[in-house]
């Protein structure tokens, strides 16, 4: 009996509200190293086809997961249209729990994305927090923007470019391609920032629980490159 | 929409495009192509958007109706991608959800890759990152329809309903959804499904109250916001009043 078909049987007793999640949660996890290698496998994936497979989307895949959730990892990325983790990473329904704002950012006064992060690392013992930029970052593109006019912006988009800030900042006059350098500088930054920020991060990253990897995803080859 | 309020809208984007000079304004373009029909099926990518409220709704709506029946596979076509970076970025909606690994918006609405301008954290809660994330969207890209999609089974929503709260950032995350949790006591019905709901309207809410250009944009018919919940089993989304 495989483990779907295991809670068909207790759903079909009415067992499932006590057993499913548990039989879900008791499942062994995969290591850090073990979920860094199936995102780098399905991204390869989508490279080498330029679509996805769309495995693990329809109602089957539904019913298993309906009760709990395991994600293999937590993804920090960009609101961008372009920039769907589970296109890239070529996952289905359950794999990857996903947070997502204009410029991935991290800042204090948001708390609510710590905190979702914190959710998927604590709660449901996620192994794996990708922080995740992107090539052509508008927001990012705006930070260094404003920076450059020493202009502010209206309204709540001046707190994600005030969170950008500092790495546009720190990376300016670097060689190269300036709105790549303050997108990556900004990922090291994000990095930098969520254990400083979140004691239940730092606990689980320092044991070995989590581990916290950058990533930048590339718009135009579709693949993710891990810093 | 009037000739009047398409130049305004026009106008409002190229001031914002030029205020951040970020590449790429979608509402110049996108406002003129595409209908309901070629907005299902897109060949090429930037083909068939459409930022119109109307119709991206109801593009939503049969992209999420193809989920529900197994129909759905918009999302697993090949795209050509250096065509789609040529005409950047114009989504037909923004749709704030949660980070629930099984609450994927591209799934759920069977949209193409290039659609959706997603903002997702748990909740999903508003603060001003999603509220910013939104105003880039709306002013910078066009995009004019914003739906605040909550679920089914919300690890978030029931902690607001549970009796401790959790330690560190989620903590005060969770704050942001009790008045939620409060407003439904003595309510009939199942606790957690009303709560999801009474979320979903008050973080909607939230975002028209915290943020100017949202609450403007919606008084002057420029913006819709939609409060829907996903249904875990089903794959339904269902729109709320």
């Amino acid at each position: 009996m495989n483990r779907k078909e295991f809670l068909r049987i207790t759903a079909s007793l009415g067992l499932a509200s006590v057993l499913a999640p548990s039989a879900l949660a008791q499942e062994p996890g995969p290591t850090p190293a073990e979920a860094l290698k199936l995102l780098k496998e399905g991204n390869a994936r989508y490279v080498s086809a330029l679509k996805t497979n769309g495995t693990g989307r329809g109602a089957d895949r539904r019913a298993e997961v309906v009760k709990d959730q395991r994600p293999h990892a937590i993804i920090l990325s960009c609101s961008d249209s372009r920039v769907a983790p589970e296109v890239f990473f070529d996952s289905g329904i359950g794999e990857l729990f996903v947070v997502r704002v204009a410029g991935n950012i991290v800042s204090g006064s948001n708390y609510g994305i710590i905190g979702t992060c914190e959710y998927g690392a604590a709660v449901l013992q996620s192994p794996l927090l990708v922080v995740l930029g992107h090539e052509n970052c508008g927001a990012v593109k705006a930070a260094i923007d404003t920076i450059d006019r020493k202009t502010t912006l209206p309204g709540s988009i001046e707190d994600i470019v005030e969170a950008i800030r500092p790495a546009a900042e720190a990376s300016k006059g670097r060689p190269g391609d300036a709105l790549h350098n303050a997108m990556e500088e900004n990922v090291r930054h994000g990095m930098k920032r969520l254990p400083s920020m979140s004691t239940v991060l730092d606990e689980r990253l320092r044991s070995g629980k989590l581990m916290m990897v950058g990533g930048i995803y590339d718009l135009t080859s579709g693949q993710v490159k891990f810093l | 929409m009037s000739k009047k309020l398409q130049f305004s809208m026009i106008g409002l984007a190229l001031v914002a495009a030029t205020c951040f000079g970020v590449m790429g304004c979608g509402s110049s373009n996108s406002s003129i192509t595409g209908n309901a029909s070629a907005q299902t099926l897109p060949d090429k990518p930037g083909e068939g958007f459409n930022q119109d409220p109307t119709i991206a709704l109801a593009a939503l709506q049969a992209g999420n109706a193809r989920y529900v029946a197994g129909t759905n596979g918009l999302l697993n076509r090949s795209i050509d991608r250096p065509l789609f970076l040529n005409t950047s970025q114009a989504p037909e909606a923004i749709i704030v959800s949660c980070a629930d690994s099984r609450v994927a918006p591209e799934l759920a609405f069977d949209q193409p890759w290039g659609q959706l301008f997603v903002v997702r954290v748990a909740g999903p809660v508003t603060q001003t990152f999603n509220a910013g994330s939104i105003e880039f969207a709306t002013a910078v890209l066009g995009a004019r329809l914003i739906v605040v999609l909550g679920h089914e089974g919300c690890g978030a929503v029931n902690g607001a309903l549970g009796p401790a709260l959790p330690p560190g950032n989620l903590a005060n995350l969770v704050q942001l959804i009790i008045p939620a949790a409060q407003s439904i006591i003595g309510q009939p019905g199942d606790p957690q499904d009303n709560a999801v709901r009474a979320n979903v309207n008050l973080q909607a809410a939230q975002l028209r109250n915290i943020s100017v250009p949202i609450d403007d944009g919606v008084k002057a018919e420029r913006l819709v916001i939609k409060k829907a919940v996903y249904h875990l089993a089903s794959g339904e989304v269902e729109y709320l009043p």
